[in-house]
């Protein structure tokens, strides 16, 4: 079966989950320690904010990436269903999962091709 | 761990190795925090000289008490706040601290309406404008005057 589109495997979105996580904890330990060793910073971005500040913007930003990997991660495994179910549906394979989900195709060809999710159709 | 380390190595090694870290000293931090302290003192000081007059009129009156900060190198610490009561409204001139990026001091001015900041860049204090760009402008009755207006109803 033919996909068009890129295969994404849950460890690529977990490996960019983890740098994404470690590059802004660095960068928030590295802003953190110049401001404890009294060094100046003059990064715009952070200019006036006081270092519980710096603890609360990388927080947030922390927080923001674990949504959104979360979910990546929930559309990458609703999109390997819908792969799944294809599959079992154009192979004709005589198991009974792919039996099942044939029918379902059949009763619901109109809507699948409307609109290619398995949500409405379970 | 190394584990032939004890535990009291160990944190020894921690304390040192955050004293290399840090450029300024126990003394230099303290001598840094004296001069916060002292520079939120003239600045309350410089305010109120400016409103002292009003004050005689009975058009508003000053509230003086003391928060605590607790900042890791300073550790925990009493700063002032000066308060401005004119009618049913309060005017706060709160410390934010001095760990603060690209400055040595923060004051939060805080009102009914909203917040300014003014921090302590050298031995001056500056009012944060940060629209449409970020810019410095001198702590000065006319400054002053333009937090008030955005603080107050």
């Amino acid at each position: 079966m033919r996909r068009n589109y890129e295969q994404v495997y849950l460890e690529d979105v977990w490996d960019h989950y983890e740098l994404t996580r470690d590059s802004l904890v660095r960068r928030k330990e590295s802003i953190k320690q110049n401001l404890l060793a009294g060094r100046g910073s003059t990064e715009p971005r952070f200019l006036c904010m006081h270092l519980e500040e710096i603890d609360e913007f990388f927080d947030d930003q922390l927080n923001e990436v674990d949504y959104r990997t979360c979910l990546f991660l929930v559309a990458a495994a609703e999109a390997s269903l819908v792969v799944d179910f294809l599959h079992r549906v154009k192979t004709r394979k005589k198991d009974r999962i792919s039996k099942i989900f044939k029918d379902i195709f059949k009763k619901n060809a109109r809507k699948m091709k409307k609109k290619f999710g398995l949500i409405n159709i379970f | 761990m190394a584990k032939t380390m004890g535990l009291t190595d160990f944190l020894k090694s921690k304390a040192r190795h955050d004293e290399q870290e840090s450029l300024l000293t126990k003394k230099e931090w303290e001598a840094r925090k004296e001069k916060w302290l002292r520079r939120i003192d003239e600045l309350y000081e410089e305010v109120r000289s400016w409103l002292e007059p009003l004050k005689k009129e009975t058009i508003l009156d000053f509230i003086d008490s003391k928060m605590a900060l607790n900042e890791p190198p300073l550790g925990p610490y009493n700063v002032k706040v000066l308060t401005i009561v004119i009618g049913g409204q309060r005017i706060s001139f709160v410390p934010k601290g001095t760990l603060i990026v690209g400055a040595q001091g923060r004051v939060d001015i805080q009102g009914h309406k909203g917040m300014r900041t003014i921090i302590l860049s050298g031995d001056k204090w500056s009012l944060v404008r940060r629209t449409p760009s970020l810019k410095l402008l001198d702590f000065d009755q006319t400054s002053f005057q333009s937090i008030l207006d955005d603080v107050m109803e």
